[in-house]
Parts: structure tokens; C-alpha cells; sequence
């Protein structure tokens, strides 16, 4: 017999965990969860009540276990725990092993195990798949965030690059955690790809718009562009194969029709993966 | 010094720190930019069309700067101070965010509409006769108020990346912008300015006061709507693509007013020359700070502008007791 809805999350990627592992036990995800987007799990995470991680929110809902991430949320930490909560906290994954290492733990959490290790298992084959068919292509590869923040060296972006058979080529420029590159940087360091992790929803900011720059547009990468919603890449669920999947796609596409015209490629499909 | 000097002088600058500004790179310093593909992109795609906008926009706040305050008699008026920038920015924001516009042009247009709107709201509540401070007073309110509907706007937006442009919106920049945002500024501004410089012979006798110059044949209406017009589409306009630079044009005109014999008439054409002079050399020393996160070009301005817009108050201040 299913558990009542007992853990309370107030991470947006424990949420979204949760939701494939037991998401029964969700009675509270985070308000970021009722924010739109093209998750799979968006529309089950959208009907559980949200919460802005509030002490008197979790005192209303008195649940058996809170589950934070390692950052954010830093007051209701405290006070959880002087008001005898059960609190979990997830650390942040920095490669895929710290990754795979959270989806057990919360398994165990949840009772769950098994499911947890299916996940991993999943995980682990979709992304060796992916590797198998792009490390022999040798792509020079960069994933450029909003305002032109870049993943060096002891990032999980940079683990993700790699796990997919693409060398970072911020980090072998010599950038460490985070560091961030202008337009002039790219046009010099000339990367095969670029993947930017773009919101594919509402209005525009200029945050991301700067990489529509027309010098970019004039520079002969070896594949177009590639912009991927930037919630699949926030969180280490299936919609970070999912975005692998894209971004393998996009290359074969273009290494099979080098001639394409198009230049910027934008990852619209529906998330169709399921997994629990 | 003379008119023709002062104009060759200030001409001269400009194109010398146009040039550096060409040859100066985010984190790579000054360079001569080589013959590969590589740097001629980047000196004509992202440095020339930088260098030109910061030269406009200067042009612009150091123009308007000088009208203003030879229109209002008040040494303190300037875009930035009255809160015009930042109505025109929350146009702008409000016309980008919200996909209430889907063609670009639509975004000018929108802070020139913030401008006017910032423009109208000054003069009619406040009225161009009142004393110096009250203008001042009003235009501070009018900046906190659009500057915070700016914020709420950008905390609203549906993108969850608006939050990270709210530094740009408030302080500025010339960083990423291409030539498309100078073609898209190009008409407005040109109108803008003429209508502003046309502006320049009444200056004089608007200094006399307005009953003087109604009877030396000068329409006080039609002054306004000059005023209010050109300063509106030349400031809206480059809002809309750099942000809002405070102080900008309020120091400008004053560094210049001994070298032009106190005549408003005479300072307009030198206050965009040296207007357009301070933003490119600002723009230079934002590129030329340490890697990082570029510093917003305001930053600069309100860190030139701000102790002097202070002095200028205790001087003005002290002269009106005086008088």
C-alpha cells in the first residue's frame, strides 16, 4: 500500500527527483516547479501544492522529512532542525558520480532503492551510448550560459561534455569552476560547438539574446549553434539524456549534411522519455 | 579659448580615443588589431559598432545635458537626474520582457514612449518655472519610481533570465551590441539632435527668462515641444539598446561652460563633442579592468558624476543665498 504524502521538498531538483522515485511521498514542491517549462515531470510536479521554503509551511504541513539541497534555503535549515524536523540535504553533484551517488542516497531515503538504481542504470547506458557514438568524432565543445558564464575544470557541466565524448574546450583553456568568456574570446577560440542553454519560454532577455550576435553568425563553426532549453540541463534526471539525445542528434544531422543552412538549431521537442 | 579651437580640440580627442577604443579588447588590452579573419570580425562586428553607439549615446547626454539646462536655467538638469533615462528604460523593459512587441524596432519606440512620458509627467506636475531644487527633487522621485517599476517588471518577466539584466537596465553598457542596434537608433537620433541643436540660438534669450523671450519673439510652446520631442527620441532611443547612463550629461556641460562664455547657445555643439569624448573613454576603461564580469559603463559616470552633481548643489545652494 502506497505511503501518505509525507516529504516535503525545497529544492527545485529534489522535486523533480522525488517525482520520478516516489512521488506519492511529495506533499510540497518548490513554487519554481509551477513555473513552466518542457519537463516531463512538469505536469505531475504542477498539481502537488508548492511551497517558498517557509518555516510556517512546513510547520503546516508537519511532514516526516524535509529535503533540501546543499545550498539555498540556508535559514529554514536551521530553524527545521532547532524545531526537530527530519532534514535531508542532497549535496551539489560536481561530476556524474556525485550524481549518481544522490539518486541512491535519496532512494534509500525514500525506500526506493531499487528505482534509484534503475534510474542510474538508465542514466549510465544512455549517456555511454551517446559517448560511443561522438568521442570518435573529436569535437571541441562548449556549453555557454546566460551572460557568457562557461564551466571550466570541476563542474558538472564540464563532467556532462565529457561524458558525452566532447572535450570542453573552456576548460582546456585553462577556466576552473566557473569563468566567463565575451565575444571576442569565442570568435579566437572558434569551438566546433556551441550548446546554450536558453529559455524556450516567454518573452526575451539579454541575458541569452547576446549570443544572437551577428559577428557569431559569421564565424564558420564545424556545427551550427545549438540552444537547449536550460531546465533539461539544470537537473541530473532523464531530461538531461534527453538533452544529450538533442545535442547528438544536432551533430549527426550536421555531420551527415555539413552543407545545412541552418545556423542556430532550437531544441523544441516535447520530452517524451519515461521513466518511472 | 576659441569657438574653432575648442570644437578642433574636442574633434581631435574624440577620434584619438575612437581609434584606442577600436584597438582595446575585453581582457586582451590595447592591441593593434592583426589581418586574420579572426580580429577584423571582431574589430569591425563588435568593437566599431561599440565605439560608435558609445559616441552617439555621449553625444546625446552631453546635447541634452546642455539644452536642459539652458532651457530650465537649472545647472542640475540632465536626462539621468530628471528620471527621463529611467522612464524610457522601464519602456523599453516593459515592451522586451513582455513580448508585447515582437519586432525589435518596437523596443526604441517604447523607451522613446517612457521618455515622453517621463518628459510630460515632470513638466506638467512641476511646471519648468519652479526653483531649482524642486525640479531636481521631482526628477529624483520620478528615478525611484520607474527605477523600481524596472525592477518589478524584470522580477515579473516569464524569462527566468530577466533577473540577470538588471544591472544593464540601471547602469548601462555598451557590451555585445551590433550594428543592428545602431541602424536601429540611427533615425531617431538624428532627428532628436537636430531638433535639439536647432534648439541652440533661442538658448540665449531663454536665459533671459521666458516673459523676455516670448517678447523677443520666441515660442515658448513651440520651444517645448522641442525640448520635450528631441530629447525624448535622442535619449529613448539610445536607452533602449545601452541602458541607463546617469551624470553623464550633467558634468559635460559644465566642464564646458568657461570655455564657451557662459553662452547656452555656444555650449551645445562642444557638450556632444566632449559628451561623446567621456562615454568612449569610459566604455575604453570598463574593457580595460581586470577579467571578470565587465563593469557597467554608469558606474563609471555616476562615480565621476555623483561627488560632482554634490559640489554642484553646495555651489548652487551657496548662490542662491547669495543672491
Amino acid at each position: 500500500m502506497a505511503r501518505a504524502a509525507d516529504v516535503m521538498s525545497v529544492n527545485q531538483c529534489v522535486d523533480q527527483m522525488v517525482g520520478y522515485l516516489a512521488p506519492d511521498r511529495l506533499s510540497s514542491v518548490t513554487w519554481l516547479s509551477h513555473e513552466q517549462t518542457n519537463l516531463e515531470i512538469f505536469p505531475l510536479l504542477k498539481a502537488i501544492p508548492a511551497n517558498h521554503g517557509e518555516i510556517e509551511e512546513v510547520m503546516n504541513l508537519q511532514p516526516a522529512m524535509i529535503i533540501g539541497g546543499q545550498f539555498g534555503a540556508p535559514g529554514l535549515k536551521s530553524l527545521v532542525k532547532k524545531f526537530g524536523y527530519d532534514w535531508h540535504e542532497l549535496s551539489l553533484p560536481q561530476d556524474l558520480d556525485a550524481l549518481y551517488r544522490n539518486w541512491e542516497q535519496l532512494g534509500a531515503w525514500l525506500g526506493q532503492e531499487s528505482r534509484a538504481h534503475d534510474m542510474v542504470t538508465r542514466l549510465q547506458t544512455g549517456l555511454g551510448d551517446i559517448q560511443k557514438n561522438l568521442a570518435p568524432l573529436n569535437i571541441q565543445a562548449m556549453v555557454v550560459n546566460a551572460n557568457g558564464w562557461v564551466a571550466g575544470n570541476d563542474n558538472f557541466q564540464d563532467a556532462y561534455l565529457r561524458a558525452l565524448g566532447l572535450s570542453n574546450i573552456a576548460a582546456e583553456r585553462g577556466i576552473q569552476g566557473w569563468g566567463q568568456v565575451s565575444l571576442e574570446q569565442l570568435i579566437y577560440w572558434q569551438p566546433d560547438l556551441i550548446i546554450v542553454p536558453d529559455s524556450l519560454f516567454g518573452g526575451q532577455a539579454r541575458a541569452t539574446q547576446w549570443m544572437d550576435h551577428p559577428a557569431l553568425k559569421k564565424v564558420h563553426s564545424r556545427y551550427p549553434m545549438v540552444k537547449v532549453d536550460a531546465g533539461w540541463l539544470s537537473c541530473g534526471t532523464p531530461a538531461l539524456l534527453r538533452a544529450a539525445k538533442e545535442i547528438q542528434r544536432h551533430i549527426l544531422q550536421h555531420e551527415n549534411n555539413p552543407s545545412a543552412s541552418v545556423f542556430i538549431h532550437h531544441v523544441v521537442n516535447k520530452e517524451s522519455d519515461h521513466v518511472t | 579659448m576659441s569657438r574653432s579651437l575648442l570644437l578642433t580640440t574636442l574633434t581631435m580627442g574624440l577620434l584619438a580615443v575612437m581609434a584606442v577604443s577600436l584597438m582595446t579588447g575585453r581582457g586582451a588590452g590595447l592591441t593593434w588589431p592583426g589581418w586574420d579573419w579572426q580580429s577584423q570580425l571582431i574589430l569591425w562586428e563588435i568593437r566599431l559598432p561599440r565605439t560608435l553607439l558609445a559616441a552617439i549615446c555621449g553625444a546625446v547626454l552631453g546635447m541634452a545635458g546642455a539644452v536642459l539646462q539652458g532651457w530650465l536655467r537649472n545647472p542640475l538638469a540632465d536626462p539621468g537626474v530628471l528620471g527621463i533615462s529611467s522612464m524610457s528604460a522601464l519602456g523599453a523593459v516593459m515592451a522586451m520582457y513582455f513580448g508585447l512587441f515582437t519586432v525589435s524596432w518596437m523596443v526604441p519606440l517604447a523607451g522613446i514612449l517612457g521618455a515622453i512620458a517621463g518628459f510630460w509627467i515632470l513638466i506638467t506636475l512641476i511646471g519648468k518655472e519652479s526653483g531649482i531644487l524642486l525640479i531636481v527633487l521631482a526628477g529624483a522621485a520620478l528615478n525611484a519610481f520607474s527605477s523600481a517599476m524596472t525592477a518589478l517588471m524584470l522580477n515579473l518577466a516569464p524569462n527566468p533570465f530577466a533577473m540577470q539584466d538588471m544591472l544593464f537596465w540601471l547602469m548601462g553598457s555598451f557590451e555585445h551590441r551590433s550594428l543592428e542596434h545602431l541602424w536601429l537608433i540611427a533615425l531617431p537620433v538624428l532627428i532628436g539632435m537636430t531638433l535639439l541643436y536647432r534648439l541652440s540660438p533661442a538658448l540665449d534669450v531663454m536665459a533671459l527668462g521666458e516673459d523676455t523671450a516670448h517678447s523677443l519673439g520666441i515660442s515658448g510652446r513651440r520651444v517645448l515641444w522641442s525640448v520635450g520631442l528631441g530629447t525624448a527620441l535622442a535619449v529613448g532611443a539610445c536607452v533602449s539598446v545601452a541602458g541607463v547612463i546617469s551624470f553623464a550629461g550633467l558634468v559635460v556641460p559644465h566642464l564646458l561652460r568657461p570655455l564657451t562664455q557662459w553662452q547656452p547657445r555656444l555650449l551645445v555643439l562642444p557638450s556632444a563633442l566632449a559628451g561623446a569624448l567621456l562615454l568612449v573613454c569610459a566604455d575604453v576603461l570598463v574593457r580595460m579592468l581586470p577579467p571578470g564580469q565587465e563593469l557597467r559603463i554608469g558606474v563609471v559616470t555616476a562615480l565621476l558624476g555623483g561627488p560632482f552633481f554634490l559640489w554642484l548643489l553646495r555651489h548652487v545652494r551657496r548662490a542662491e543665498v547669495e543672491l
